[in-house]
């Protein structure tokens, strides 16, 4: 069977090991019951037209059609929010190319360029979406409108799915407050680690409608 | 609707460019709308349109019109996924109404690189190699329905390579000029597999844009024709035997490698085993008199023949009537070849 045209956003949990290994130290099972509920996000995905595959820290979702593309990024945007809830950092990609799957197997061109975007462009907690889908529907021939929809952030030539609305922003804000609250002592003089809180800080700061942002992550201080 | 022809060989000095014009002049004077598109780099289709035009062959002297490498630039700098035929400005023969030019660039030579990524990276998801591969196919067809072009003639240089790729699969059909000698032959020999090859590759990238919703162009030129030239003639206007021998070994070729198994589809009409639709002898000194006056060799007037001759005065009587039975000889055979892309 010919692999058919298939969208694919690759989700890589954010600090997955380290959240694993303080299960294992503790003896409990904190990180496996926030995966839990996080995972709970796609009992309400439509199954018959998007698929889902979780193995460890890696969930693969599928669309086949540009016409469920704009409910995918929907989808998309709500496992975030769910994962974000339990304070969990996902980063991915979207992509569109060839895919095929079975019960035994996955070959697919549109994993293999959405891990290339997802490790290599990301960077952040965000997703990102192959510029190449966003040149797709530009010209309006697949039905499909994403300019000027609000669905997608460009920045530095990089289009990331746009994740907060006025709906979702508070509860996001506390989620990623209490995240860094909960990893402060586990980021220390990780800067990689840091960042990731820190664009995320800057971006609910820059989507924010209300005026006065409270930053919650410590400001560099005089030595 | 606008067919798109090239007339194309491999091998160079077959008289591509000067059979291409006279069959554009031949078509446009026989109330065809038609565009010469020059891509070749060389730019000779271009100096023979302008030199009807006085002062066109002046460096300071601007040539008007778009050029064909400005005009795809935009899109092969991925600043537009689609050129406007309208930011192309077509220029109009002085000589022949209907007759119409794109004008060729030497900087196109740089297409080589735009349309060879294309090649390779159209199968992937990166739309903009796929806009660049379907660039140039989209554009004459905008140009041909915009301006009501009945004919598109393709002057390619002689090469296997990107552009000429590029423009034969965008285009309808193809004539391929022919002369008889060994290097022909050894031409022809590969030339049916190389552009099958290319059809078949282009059939691959073509399922890799509809997803994309990307409409792919056909990519499936027929073979309408070849045109058998500069052989030497006997006074009683035969063929000399040697020329005839390499035209036989050249007649087994195109029937066993260019329109054999695996090799080009020949456009009905056309019979493989008597492939020459026209041919023209060695048009001796009319060609670099046609081309002094950007005139069609069969459209020398008597005037221009103070160039032809050593004291400068114009040829008359005994004279002139060889230029004019062979200009007519030269008229008839093209006019087969219009016949043939019909």
């Amino acid at each position: 069977m010919t692999p058919a045209y298939t969208y694919c956003a690759l989700i890589d949990v954010l600090g997955y090991k380290n959240r694993l290994a303080e299960d294992k130290d503790s003896g409990e099972f904190l990180f496996r019951d926030d995966l839990e509920q996080a995972l709970r996000a796609f009992d309400e995905v439509n199954s018959a037209v998007f698929s889902v595959q979780a193995i460890s820290d890696t969930i693969v979702m599928t669309c086949p059609a540009h016409t469920n593309f704009l409910e995918f990024l929907d989808v998309v945007r709500k496992v975030f929010l769910r994962f974000l809830d339990r304070g969990l950092f996902i980063r991915g990609a979207i992509a569109y190319s060839r895919h095929f799957q079975n019960n035994r197997m996955t070959y697919s061109h549109a994993v293999a360029r959405a891990y290339e975007l997802e490790s290599s462009v990301a960077i952040y907690p965000r997703i990102v979406i192959d510029e190449n889908i966003v040149q797709m529907h530009e010209s309006g021939t697949s039905g499909v409108v994403l300019k000027g929809k609000g669905l997608i952030l460009c920045q530095n030539g990089c289009y990331f799915l746009s994740v907060l609305d006025e709906s979702s922003w508070s509860a996001a804000y506390c989620s990623a407050a209490k995240a860094y609250a909960r990893d402060k002592a586990t980021i220390f003089r990780n800067e990689a680690a840091l960042s990731k809180h820190v664009w995320f800080e800057q971006y609910l700061k820059d989507t924010s409608v209300e005026p006065g942002f409270i930053p919650y992550i410590e400001r560099a201080a005089p030595y | 609707m606008t067919k798109i022809v090239t007339l194309y060989n491999n091998k160079g000095g077959v008289s591509k460019t000067t059979t291409l014009f006279n069959l554009a002049v031949f078509l446009a004077q026989t109330n065809q709308r038609v565009l010469i598109v020059d891509c070749d780099p060389q730019c000779n289709a271009t100096e023979l349109f302008f030199a009807s035009v006085e002062d066109s062959d002046s460096p300071e002297v601007e040539l008007p019109g778009t050029s064909i490498y400005s005009a795809l630039l935009p899109r092969f700098k991925g600043q537009q996924a689609v050129i406007d035929p309208s930011s192309v400005e077509l220029v109009e023969n002085v000589l022949y109404p209907n007759l119409f030019l794109f004008k060729g660039d030497l900087e196109f030579a740089r297409a080589e690189t735009y349309f060879g990524t294309s090649w390779n990276q159209a199968i992937t998801e990166n739309i903009h190699e796929k806009n660049s591969y379907v660039v140039f196919e989209r554009l004459l067809r905008s140009l041909g329905e915009k301006h009501s072009f009945d004919y598109i003639l393709c002057d390619v240089g002689p090469s296997t390579g990107a552009i000429s790729r590029t423009v034969i699969l965008s285009c309808d059909e193809i004539v391929i000029p022919l002369v008889p000698d060994r290097f022909c032959y050894q031409a022809v020999k590969l030339l049916g597999s190389i552009i099958k090859e290319w059809i078949e590759r282009h059939k691959v990238i073509s399922d890799a844009l509809t997803p994309f919703e990307i409409k792919p162009f056909k990519g499936e030129p027929q073979l309408a024709g070849t045109v058998v030239q500069n052989f030497k003639v006997h006074s009683g206007a035969k063929a000399k035997q040697s020329y005839v021998r390499w035209q036989d070994k050249i007649t087994e070729q195109i029937q066993a490698s260019l329109t054999g198994a695996g090799a080009l589809t020949a456009k009905v009409g056309f019979v493989p085993s008597h492939p020459y639709t026209a041919s023209i002898r060695d048009v001796a000194v009319l060609a670099p008199v046609a081309q002094m006056f950007g005139r069609a060799i069969f459209d020398i007037q008597q005037e221009h023949t103070k160039e032809a001759s050593t004291d400068g005065s114009m040829y008359y009587g005994s004279v002139w009537t060889p230029w004019q039975e062979r200009m007519d000889a030269y008229k008839k055979e093209i006019a087969k070849l219009a016949k043939a892309i019909k």
